[in-house]
C-alpha cells in the first residue's frame, strides 16, 4: 500500500543518484514526447509529487496491454514508474488472489478516495446484464462503475477498453462497450493500439504522475503528444508515396526496395499514434518498417473498416452486385421511356394535319 | 532480457549502410547551426531529441559520420551505462543514454558549453562536503 | 457515428448508392434519347457513307476553334484547363487510381503526387475564372440559372475538398476525407439530373452535328 511519500524520494530509496534522476527525468521527457527543455521542469514536478495508488482493472481483453507494458526491453524506465506507483491491484501481475485480492482493491478505494489513478484495459460487456465478463461474482459492469467513483481520473489501456475493439467488431454478440461509453463524469484518457506502444502507456502514466494533471486530449480523448500526428504522415517511407512509388503484392521488387505500402492495405493515412517516430522494441521497428501494412489498430472500429490488405481508399463493395440492378433497371426504363416517347410522336405524327395552299387560301 | 543480435538471422538483401546525406541531414544540421548561433549570441542551449525524428535507414549514419567524434569521451554509470561525447563541432554533444540491460533509452544532441547531467548538483557537493567535515573532524 | 464509421459508409453504401444512381439515370437518358431517334432527313445526300464524318467530329472537337478563340479567350483558355486538370486529377492520382482498379479490375501506372497537386491549384483558379466571366459577363449572367450555378458547384466541391485533405487544411484529416467522398458522391448523383450529363452525350452531339455536316459534303 503507498504511504506519503514524494516520487523522488522513492527513486532515492531506490538507490538512483542526482545523475541518475535527471537521466531518469531526460527519458521521461523523450517518452513523453516533451522536448528536453523541459527535463528541469519534469525533475522539479517529481520532487513535490506524492506517490500514487493505482488500481487496473481488466475486463473483456486478451492481456495483450499488459503484456505490451511488461514484455517491454527496457524494464528500468518502466518497472521504475511501477515502483514509484504503488499498483495496488492488478489481477494478472499481483501475488494475492481471491478474496484477499478484493480486499487490496477496496482498501485502496478507502484510503485513496478520490486520489487514485484507475487503469483499464479490456472491452466491458453490457449485454443480458453484463454477464459475460465476470470477476470475483460481479460484473465487469458493475466494478467498473464501482471503482470509478472515488477515481481521480480513469485511463483506457488498449483499443478494447478506448473504443470496444475486437469484441465490438461485428457483429459484436457480447453487447461489448468502451469505457467511456459507461463512465461520463470522471476524466478518461484513451490509449488506443492493439496492443499500444509500452512507452505510450507509461507516457501518459508519467505525465500524470509529472504534472497532476491529465495531458491534452484530442476528440477521441487520445493524448495528442502521442496521437497527434498521422502514421503516414510521420513515415519513413512517404518519399516514396509522394513518387507514386508503391509495392504491389509482398516480397515484389518495390516491397524488397522498401516502397509504400499503401496499396498493400495501409491505414497509415488514417491513423493516429506514435508508431512511426518512437516504434517499438525501444526504437527497434514498426509494422511498415518490417514490411506489413499498418492495421490501423488504434482508431475506432478498426476490424470493421475494410479488408486489412485493400487500400484504404479501395470501396469495400462488390461492384458487379451493385452496378448489375442499376444497369438492368435503367435498360428497362431507358427503352421503356423511349419506346413512349417513339409511340406519343408516331401518334402526334398521325394527328397532324398538314397545311395546304387551299387552307391557306380561305 | 536477451540481446536482439542473438537470434539468427539471414539476409537477403543488405539495407543501406552507406550514409545518405538527404534533405532530412541536411535540416537538421541547420537546426543545429541555428541553435550554436544562439548559443554565441545568448547562451542559450537546445537540444534535439534524437527519438522524435522518423530518420531513414542511412540518415542516422550518415548525421552520426558528419558530427563526428571530438576530444572528450565521458562514461556516465548510473541508471545503466550513458556516454557523452563532444563531436567534431565544439559545443555539439551526443548523449547516448542506454539502462541497465544495455538497450537505448534516450539519444539526444545537446548544443551547450557543458552537458548539464555532466556538472555536479550543488546540493550533492553540499552533502558530500559535510560528509568529509565529519571525517576530517574524527580524524583530530 | 464516429468519424471511421462514417467513413466506412461513404466509401462503402454511400458509393455504391451513388454509382447505382449514376448508371442508372446516364442509361435512362442516353436510352431515350437513342430510342427516340432523329426525323429522318429528306433531302439528298451529297456523301452517302456520312457515319464516318460523324466520328470524325467526335475527335475534331476536342482541338481548339482556332478561328474562334477571339470570340471570348479568357474563357476558352480556362475551360480547357480545368477540363484537362480534372481528367488528370481524376484519372492520373494515383489514390483515385487505386478506387478506380477496386472498382473495374484494372488500373494504369500515375503520376507524381506533387504534380497533381499543382495541377490542382490550376484547376481551381480556372474554375474560379469561368464563375467569375458567367457572373460579370452581362448577356451570360442573363441566360445562367439553377442548372449552371448548381453544375459548377457540385464541380468545384471535390476538387476543393481534395486539396484541403491532402493539405490537413480545416478538418483533421479523416473527416476531410469522408467530406470529399460525400462532395464527390453528390457529383456522380448529379450527373444524370444537370448540364455535367455533357460527360456523355457530347459524343452524340459531335457525332450528330459531323455526321448532318458530312451529308451535306462538309468536313469538320
Amino acid at each position: 500500500m503507498a504511504e506519503n511519500r514524494t516520487l523522488a524520494a522513492a527513486l532515492l530509496q531506490h538507490g538512483v543518484t542526482r545523475r541518475g534522476f535527471l537521466k531518469y527525468c531526460a527519458g521521461l521527457a523523450s517518452m513523453m514526447a516533451l522536448p528536453a527543455s523541459m527535463v528541469p521542469r519534469i525533475a522539479a514536478a517529481l520532487e513535490s509529487a506524492m506517490r500514487p495508488s493505482v488500481i487496473w482493472l481488466s475486463f473483456q481483453e486478451c492481456t495483450g496491454c499488459t503484456e505490451s507494458l511488461t514484455r517491454s526491453h527496457s524494464p528500468s524506465l518502466e518497472s521504475l514508474i511501477f515502483d514509484v506507483v504503488s499498483l495496488d491491484y492488478h489481477h494478472t501481475l499481483q501475488a494475492a488472489s481471491g478474496e484477499a485480492a478484493e480486499q487490496a482493491r477496496t482498501q485502496a478505494m478507502e484510503k485513496f478516495d478520490g486520489q487514485y489513478l484507475l487503469l483499464v484495459d479490456g472491452s466491458i460487456p453490457i449485454k443480458d446484464g453484463g454477464v459475460y465478463s465476470t470477476i470475483a461474482g460481479m460484473t465487469n459492469l458493475d466494478m467498473l462503475k464501482e471503482t470509478a467513483k472515488g477515481a481521480a481520473a480513469i485511463v483506457s489501456i488498449g483499443t478494447c477498453a478506448s473504443y470496444g475493439g475486437l469484441p465490438h467488431a461485428k457483429p459484436n454478440p457480447t453487447g461489448a462497450v468502451a469505457v467511456s461509453d459507461i463512465i461520463k463524469d470522471k476524466p478518461i484518457i484513451n490509449v488506443p493500439g492493439c496492443p499500444p506502444i509500452p512507452v505510450v502507456i507509461t507516457g501518459v502514466l508519467a505525465h500524470f504522475l509529472t504534472f497532476g494533471k491529465i495531458p491534452e486530449l484530442d476528440k477521441s480523448l487520445r493524448p495528442l503528444s502521442f496521437y497527434g500526428e498521422s502514421i503516414h504522415d510521420r513515415c519513413y517511407r512517404r518519399p516514396f508515396y509522394d513518387r507514386g512509388q508503391f509495392a504491389k503484392s509482398f516480397d515484389d521488387e518495390g516491397a524488397r526496395k522498401g516502397w509504400c505500402l499503401y496499396e498493400l492495405g495501409c491505414k497509415g493515412p488514417t491513423t493516429h499514434n506514435a508508431c512511426a517516430t518512437t516504434k517499438w522494441n525501444q526504437g527497434t521497428s514498426f509494422p511498415i518498417q518490417s514490411g506489413h501494412p499498418c492495421l490501423g489498430c488504434s482508431e475506432p472500429d478498426f476490424w470493421d473498416a475494410g479488408s486489412f490488405y485493400k487500400a484504404f481508399t479501395a470501396p469495400p463493395i462488390n461492384v458487379s452486385s451493385v452496378v448489375a440492378p442499376a444497369l438492368a433497371a435503367g435498360a428497362a426504363a431507358g427503352v421503356a421511356l423511349g419506346l413512349a416517347s417513339r409511340i406519343k410522336k408516331a401518334r402526334s405524327s398521325k394527328r397532324r394535319e398538314p397545311v395546304t395552299t387551299d387552307d391557306l387560301k380561305e | 532480457m536477451n540481446s536482439l543480435e542473438e537470434i539468427a538471422i539471414q539476409i537477403i538483401e543488405k539495407p543501406h549502410s552507406d550514409i545518405q546525406v538527404t534533405d532530412n541531414v541536411k535540416a537538421i544540421l541547420y537546426e543545429i547551426n541555428n541553435m550554436m548561433q544562439a548559443l554565441l549570441e545568448t547562451g542559450e542551449t537546445n537540444s534535439i531529441d534524437l527519438r522524435s525524428l522518423p530518420l531513414l535507414p542511412g540518415e542516422y549514419e550518415a548525421l552520426k559520420e558528419i558530427l563526428g567524434e571530438g576530444e572528450v569521451f565521458v562514461t556516465l554509470e548510473t541508471l545503466g551505462s550513458s556516454r557523452i561525447i563532444e563531436t567534431r563541432l565544439a559545443g555539439v554533444w551526443w548523449l547516448f543514454h542506454d539502462d541497465e540491460n544495455a538497450e537505448r533509452l534516450a539519444e539526444f544532441i545537446e548544443v551547450t558549453y557543458t552537458p548539464e547531467i555532466l556538472k555536479s548538483d550543488r546540493a550533492d557537493v553540499a552533502t558530500a562536503q559535510f560528509a568529509l567535515q565529519q571525517q576530517l573532524d574524527d580524524w583530530v | 457515428m464516429t468519424t471511421m464509421e462514417m467513413l466506412t459508409w461513404v466509401r462503402g453504401p454511400g458509393l455504391a448508392i451513388a454509382i447505382s444512381i449514376l448508371v442508372l439515370g446516364v442509361l435512362v437518358r442516353l436510352l431515350e434519347m437513342i430510342i427516340l431517334g432523329r426525323n429522318k432527313d429528306l433531302s439528298e445526300a451529297r456523301e452517302k457513307n456520312s457515319a464516318k464524318y460523324g466520328w470524325r467530329t467526335v475527335l475534331t472537337r476536342f482541338l481548339p476553334p482556332l478561328s474562334a478563340t477571339h470570340v471570348s479567350p479568357v474563357v476558352f483558355l480556362a475551360s480547357y484547363i480545368f477540363h484537362i486538370g480534372l481528367f488528370l486529377i481524376v484519372f492520373f492520382y494515383v489514390p483515385h487510381i487505386t478506387v478506380i482498379r477496386e472498382l473495374i479490375g484494372f488500373g494504369w501506372p500515375g503520376l507524381s503526387s506533387w504534380f497533381i497537386d499543382a495541377v490542382t491549384l490550376v484547376t481551381m483558379i480556372s474554375m474560379l475564372v469561368v464563375i467569375w466571366h458567367r457572373l460579370s459577363d452581362k448577356v451570360k449572367f442573363f441566360l445562367s440559372g439553377f442548372n449552371d450555378y448548381f453544375s459548377w458547384l457540385v464541380t468545384i466541391l471535390p476538387v476543393i475538398t481534395g486539396y484541403f485533405a491532402y493539405h490537413r487544411l480545416l478538418l483533421p484529416y479523416n473527416e476531410m476525407l469522408v467530406v470529399h467522398i460525400l462532395s464527390v458522391e453528390l457529383l456522380l448523383i448529379s450527373i444524370p439530373f444537370t448540364k455535367l450529363m455533357h460527360a456523355f452525350t457530347f459524343v452524340f452531339s459531335r457525332w450528330y452535328t459531323g455526321e448532318a455536316a458530312g451529308r451535306k459534303g462538309v468536313k469538320i
